[in-house]
């Protein structure tokens, strides 16, 4: 009998630890929903990946231009650090880029840039990189 | 037993001895499968020249029109026949005010968009387009509208069939170390800005969509304004073009031929008689222009101020096209019209500055634009178009300008993460554009009126969005969009009862939902 509810409670743990497994994966770290909440909030919320950003929504504006003041330097057509633009990495090359969070070797990126910056030159890399939506213009 | 646990221990030194061995023959065993990967992606990628990108649409729309009454063309009467001109004299007859609909349309779109890098200095760029009408309407029905007419300007702007056409291939040349630029072939001339904003998409086109929305064949030479100090992103860019090629002599064998123009006979309904009018000789149609553009670091946010200017050379009356309904009105096969006149030359000017600001410490986008276009029409004395539309600009003896301008705002709706627009433009009763590529159900931008349009965008993730809107016409006088009318335009005002042969609307209604994904 014992043995009977011991295994009934496992299997109850086991369908908890998989919805909570399921329900971590859809909300990505935000607090619990409900699944109907979640897929309204889903439905509405624009991109899914949105919930992965931190709080500052990164700033294509802002990203350029920390881009251009603190990259460009080094990383311009002539740079000594060899030229960088959005269009040299594919958009999920710049996402390992930032996660990795390193510069050169072992340096940080952190020290260099402050969080913010980061977020808003991160969101200006990826939506120009090389696989992204690109504008047409006549040459 | 002693024995045996040597011959155990032995064992164990064996293994542990032999074990990094093992780990190193996996590491390269790894390491030997990577490499044959990654030759195999090398070989992927050297033989991949071209890279494929693209976008798909699916468009719902509903139109409702509202039309004044006027004097509707009923055919031409054979006994009164003009003795100067040779003409028959055209019969009328009054058409109340009514209103008609069309509940539903679809359509749907897919653009293939190539790139090819050649070297560091020379890529191709194509787009190629099928832009389907839901139903098997294959060659519009010709309205008045100027999309009407299927041509070569707007064949992927206007939904046909299921027939892919090219809308965009060009060679660049970007000489490495000089601020020059060159492009030859069939250009980015639609989508221009601002139009980008409603669309939801990146900056589509070159030129401003106010003045130039077309297909487009010609060259390209550009300049870098960086080289001079101004802002890098600035660019000069001249253009030449061509309208209409019109081959050898008159496109014919000789120096005059003859095209049967349809008259439907007033005495006889149902019938038309078919007279031979003489094409007279034809010019080649050019265009030749300039386009530049710089952001103003200065005002902060992302900006962009364009302006160009274009001269259109022996415009000729209506482009080579397919239709239906005319000239013959009583056929109901496709039908193939042509230029039969150079009318004269043709300028225009227009300016755009758009800009988009962030609002608050969330960073929220604001985004605003403005643009002012004028045109000028230089025709050839004495020369209209035998199919009845008359000289440029309904005048053939006198310069006339036209002006229009395009103001809208679009802003983000942060609890959705949608965003709203509202947009609003206005053209006279001379303007005109060279618009015919436009992708709008009535190209709203050449309207000799004014529209307004409002706009949801919700997107749902990246690359995938549904967009709601609404466009309300307010038409001032008819043939909106053509740089042809039968008469002077002020003949042609709505609130009269103008006589024309096509029912003219002076308001539309459209309603529409889009759906768009980008890949």
């Amino acid at each position: 009998m014992f043995g009977r509810t011991l295994s009934l409670l496992g299997l109850c743990l086991v369908v908890l630890i998989a919805f909570a497994a399921i329900g971590q994966r859809d909300v990505r770290g935000q607090e619990p929903v409900d699944v109907s909440t979640a897929i309204i909030a889903a439905a509405f919320a624009g991109d899914s990946e949105d919930a992965d950003k931190p709080q500052i929504k990164g700033s294509d504006k802002k990203g350029k231009y920390w881009f251009k003041k603190s990259c460009k330097s080094c990383h311009g057509k002539d740079g000594d650090g060899g030229e960088v633009t959005p269009i040299s990495k594919t958009i999920k090359q710049w996402e390992r880029y930032f996660k990795k969070g390193k510069h050169t070797g072992d340096e940080k990126l952190e020290p260099t840039f402050d969080a913010e910056q980061i977020i808003h030159i991160k969101t200006f890399l990826i939506n120009h990189a090389a696989d992204s939506d690109q504008p047409e213009t006549c040459g | 037993m002693k024995r045996m646990a040597t011959t155990w221990i032995l064992l164990l030194c064996a293994a542990t001895l032999l074990a990094p061995t093992t780990v190193w023959a996996d590491v390269e065993e790894d390491i030997e499968e990577l490499n044959d990967r990654l030759d195999e992606l090398e070989l992927k990628t050297a033989k991949n020249k071209l890279s494929f990108f693209g976008d798909f649409r699916v468009r719902y729309d509903y139109q409702k029109w509202h039309v004044n009454p006027y004097q509707q063309l009923m055919g031409f009467d054979f006994n009164n026949v003009d003795p100067q001109s040779g003409m028959p004299a055209p019969v009328f007859m009054p058409v109340e005010a009514y209103e008609a609909d069309n509940s539903e349309s679809w359509s749907a779109r897919l653009r293939l968009k190539m790139d090819y890098k050649a070297g560091k200095s020379v890529h191709f760029t194509g787009r190629l387009n099928m832009h389907r009408q839901f139903g098997g309407s294959h060659v519009p029905l010709f309205n008045g509208f100027p999309n009407t007419v299927l041509s070569s300007f707007n064949s992927t702007a206007v939904p046909t069939d299921d027939l892919v056409h090219v809308e965009r291939a060009a060679v660049t040349w970007d000489p490495q170390n000089t601020p020059f630029f060159f492009t030859l072939g069939r250009q980015a001339a639609t989508g221009g800005p601002p139009k980008e904003f409603r669309e939801n998409k990146v900056r589509q086109g070159t030129p401003g969509a106010l003045m130039i929305d077309a297909q487009i064949d010609g060259l390209m030479a550009g300049f870098h304004l960086g080289a001079i100090g101004l802002p890098e992103e600035g660019i000069v860019r001249l253009c030449y073009g061509t309208g209409f090629e019109a081959g050898f002599g008159s496109g014919g064998l000789t120096n005059q031929t003859f095209v049967n123009m349809y008259f439907p006979d007033a005495n006889n309904p149902g019938q038309v008689v078919a007279m031979p009018m003489p094409v007279s000789e034809l010019e080649d149609s050019k265009v030749m222009g300039f386009c530049a553009e710089t952001p103003i670091p200065a005002l902060g946010g992302d900006n962009l101020l364009s302006f160009g200017g274009f001269r259109m050379l022996a415009m000729t009356d209506i482009p080579y096209g397919m239709t239906r309904g005319f000239p013959n009105v009583l056929s109901t096969q496709p039908q193939a019209v042509t230029a039969t006149t150079n009318l004269g030359d043709m300028d225009l000017f227009g300016a755009c500055w758009q800009h988009t600001v962030e609002i608050g410490e969330a960073g929220y986008e604001l985004t605003y634009f403005g643009s002012f276009a004028t045109n000028k029409s230089h025709p050839d004395e004495g020369t209209f178009s035998l199919y009845g539309f008359g000289p440029m600009l309904g005048n053939s003896s006198e310069d006339l300008t036209g002006k229009a301008y395009y103001v809208g705002v679009q802003g983000d709706v942060p609890p959705t993460g949608g965003k709203l627009g509202f947009e609003f433009n206005r053209g006279d009763e001379n303007w005109f554009a060279y618009l015919s590529g436009a992708d709008d159900v009535n190209s709203k931008l050449s309207t000799r009126g004014s529209v307004f349009e409002a706009y949801y965008i919700q997107p749902i993730q990246k690359g995938f969005d549904f967009r709601v809107g609404m466009q309300s016409y307010q038409y001032d006088y008819a043939f909106s969009g053509w740089h042809i009318s039968p008469g002077p335009i002020e003949n042609f005002e709505l609130n009269n009862e103008i006589f024309s042969p096509y029912p003219f609307p002076d308001t539309i209604t459209n309603v529409y939902a889009v759906m768009d994904l980008t890949f």
